[in-house]
C-alpha cells in the first residue's frame, strides 16, 4: 500500500496547519503508536537511528513535546513572547518514499 | 593604533565590568592574547582516523585544515594558499591526497608542502616552493584531543592541561570497553559574547531554574540524579584557566562501584544488551550510556561536558559559535550508540528539551548587560566557604562561581601578560 502525491501533500499541509495554529494535541493524533517524527539534519543520511537528528521522536517523545510547547514552565512564558513572525511556507513538493508506513515528502 | 583597555580596571577577584561581555576593543585583545597565545581544541582523533582524512575549522578566527598525511602524523595548517591568501579547502571533513586553490592551481601536500605550481616558468627562478608551503601551526593531541596554538613558545599541551589531566581521562571512560568517537554535531550561534557561554558550563545554579521544562520531560529517578544543587558535588579551580564541576559524584568514575543498581530508564537497553554480552559488560556499557556526572571546562574553548563536547567559537564581540558534538562507543553495540543519540537529541540542539531554554539566558545576559555603565557582572558566589585542597585546588560547593573565578584568572593573566593563573 502507498500513497499518492495528493495524499502526501494533504497530510502535510493539515500538519504544518496544526502546528502553525498551536493545535499540538490535535497533531499527535497524526501518528500511529508505532510512528517517528523525525528532523534530520544531515540530507543523506538513510539509517536516521544511527544518526544524529534534530529530532527522532517516538510515541513517547512526541508526547513530551507537546507537553513541553504547551505546559513547558520557563518555555511557555518564552513562547508567548517569541513566537516566530516568520512567513511558513510549503512547496516543490516531491514525494520520495511512499510505502504503508512512511511519508518523507521534499519541500 | 587602537589603545587597548585597561583590564585591571574591569576584573576583581568577586566581580567583573559589564563591558567585559560588549567591549569591541577588548574582543580584539582578546582574540590576540588568548586565541592566539594559548592551546586552542581543534579535533577529536576520531574525526580523521586514516590518512588523507581532514576537517576544516578555526583557531580564534583563522581558518584551519586538520590533516592525517600518509605518516599518519595530523597536521593544523592556515587555510590560506600562499599565493594571494585564498582559501584552499571549503569542505567541512573528507579524504585527499593534495588541497589546490581552486585559483591558480597550487597544490600542497597533507603536511602543507606546496608541491605544485602551474606554469612556474613565469617567475624565472624567483619563486622557492620549499619555502612557501600552507603555514603550520604547533600540535599536540592528550588522549584523542587534538590542540593547536599560533605560539611557539608556550608551555606543552600536557604542562598547559595539567590537572586537568586526570579528568580528561576519567571522561574518556565513556567508551567502555571502545575508543570515543565523535557522531555527529549541533551546531547554532547566539547573539552574545563568547564568555557567556564559557562560564555557562561551569554554572549548576542554573540548571533547576532553566532547565525545569528538562526535569519535566523525564521520569522521577532521573528528575532525582539530575536534581543536585544540595548533593555532595563540586567546583574545583584545576589551574591554567580549567575547572571540573562535579554535579553528581556517583557518576565521577564510570567503571567504580557497577553493582548499584541499572536505572530504570536504562533497563529496557540492558535487557537488550544482555543478548550478546556479560552480566558485567552489561552494566559497564550502560554506565557509559548514561554519560559522567561532571562538566570539565578546557580554558577557553573545549568542555567535556557530561556526556558531549561542547565547542565554543567566537564570531565577533556579540555573537558566538556553538557545537554540542555527540560522543559514543567507537566499535561498540549500535543499540547503546542509538541510545546516546536520543539522549543527546533529547537536551541538545534546535529542538532539545535543554538548549533552546539555555539560549535564551544567554541572549538576555547580552541585552541587559549593555543597561547603564559601571555595573559589575558578580562573580562572587560560594567565595565564602571557597577552601584549598592539599594539591592546591581551590573548591567550593557546585554552585559555586569558581569554576567562573577559575577561567577569569586566567583570562586576566592571558591579556595583561602577567604570570599564569
Amino acid at each position: 500500500m502507498s500513497i499518492s502525491l495528493n495524499d502526501a501533500v494533504e497530510l502535510v499541509t493539515l500538519e504544518a496547519d496544526l502546528l502553525d495554529d498551536g493545535q499540538f494535541t490535535e497533531w499527535l493524533k497524526l501518528y500511529t503508536q508505532s510512528g517517528f517524527y523525525i528532523i534530520p539534519i544531515d540530507p543523506d543520511a538513510d539509517d536516521y537511528a544511527d544518526t544524529l537528528n534534530y529530532a527522532y521522536d517516538d510515541a513517547e517523545m512526541r508526547q513530551k513535546r507537546v507537553e513541553r510547547l504547551i505546559g513547558g514552565a520557563l518555555f511557555q512564558q518564552l513562547l508567548q513572547h517569541r513566537q516566530s513572525g516568520c512567513f511558513h511556507a510549503t512547496g516543490f513538493w516531491n514525494l520520495m518514499i511512499s510505502d504503508v508506513c512512511s511519508v518523507a515528502p521534499s519541500c | 593604533m587602537t589603545a587597548f583597555p585597561d583590564v585591571k580596571q574591569l576584573l576583581a577577584e568577586d566581580r567583573a565590568d559589564g563591558s567585559i561581555y560588549s567591549n569591541p576593543d577588548l574582543y580584539d585583545m582578546e582574540m590576540d592574547r588568548i586565541f592566539m597565545h594559548n592551546w586552542i581544541w581543534v579535533a577529536h582523533r576520531s574525526e580523521l582516523p586514516e590518512p588523507g582524512e581532514f576537517i576544516t575549522t578555526f583557531v580564534g578566527s583563522h581558518p584551519v585544515i586538520v590533516s592525517r598525511d600518509r605518516q599518519g602524523v595530523v597536521h593544523v595548517m592556515l587555510n590560506r594558499c600562499r599565493h594571494r591568501g585564498a582559501t584552499v579547502c571549503e569542505q567541512k571533513h573528507g579524504k585527499a591526497a593534495s588541497f589546490v586553490c581552486p585559483y591558480h592551481g597550487w597544490a600542497y601536500g597533507l603536511d602543507g608542502a606546496l608541491r605544485g605550481v602551474p606554469h612556474q616558468d613565469g617567475y624565472t627562478g624567483q619563486l622557492d616552493k620549499s619555502k612557501l608551503p600552507l603555514v603550520n601551526l604547533r600540535v599536540e593531541e592528550y588522549n584523542g584531543l587534538i590542540f593547536a596554538t599560533f605560539d611557539k613558545s608556550i608551555m606543552s599541551l600536557e604542562d598547559w592541561l595539567g590537572r586537568a589531566k586526570p579528568w580528561i581521562d576519567l571522561f574518556m571512560k565513556q567508551g567502555a570497553y571502545w575508543p570515543i568517537k565523535t557522531m555527529g554535531e549541533h551546531k547554532f550561534t547566539f547573539p552574545g559574547n563568547w564568555k557567556i557561554q564559557l562560564e555557562n558550563t561551569t554554572d549548576a545554579y542554573h540548571f533547576p531554574i532553566v532547565h525545569k521544562p528538562y526535569l519535566d520531560s523525564v521520569d522521577q529517578e532521573t528528575e532525582d540524579t539530575f536534581s543536585f544543587l544540595d548533593g555532595e558535588g563540586y567546583v574545583e579551580d584545576l589551574g591554567h584557566g580549567h575547572s571540573v564541576m562535579v554535579m553528581i559524584p556517583d557518576l565521577v568514575d564510570l567503571e567504580e562501584d557497577l553493582d548499584r543498581p541499572i536505572p530504570m530508564r536504562f533497563e529496557k537497553l540492558a535487557e537488550d544488551l544482555s543478548k550478546d554480552h556479560t552480566p558485567q559488560e552489561v552494566r559497564r556499557i550502560v554506565r557509559a550510556v548514561g554519560g559522567t556526572g561532571f562538566n570539565l571546562n578546557l580554558f577557553p574553548n573545549l568542555a567535556c561536558s557530561m556526556a558531549f563536547f561542547r565547542v565554543l567559537r567566537p564570531l565577533s564581540v556579540n555573537e558566538t559559535e556553538i557545537r554540542h558534538i555527540a560522543i559514543g562507543m567507537d566499535g561498540g553495540p549500535a543499540i547503546a550508540n542509538q541510545a546516546r543519540l536520543r539522549l543527546h537529541e533529547h537536551f541538545q540542539g534546535p529542538m532539545g528539551f535543554g538548549t533552546p531554554d539555555d539560549a535564551e539566558a544567554w541572549d538576555r545576559v547580552q541585552r541587559g548587560s549593555l543597561a547603564g555603565r559601571d555595573i559589575p557582572i558578580l562573580l562572587n558566589r560560594g567565595i565564602g566557604h571557597e577552601a584549598k585542597r592539599e594539591n592546591g585546588n581551590l573548591y567550593s560547593d557546585v554552585s559555586a562561581e569558581t569554576g567562573m573565578r577559575a577561567a577569569y584568572r586566567q583570562w586576566f593573566a592571558d591579556m595583561t601578560e602577567e604570570n599564569e593563573a
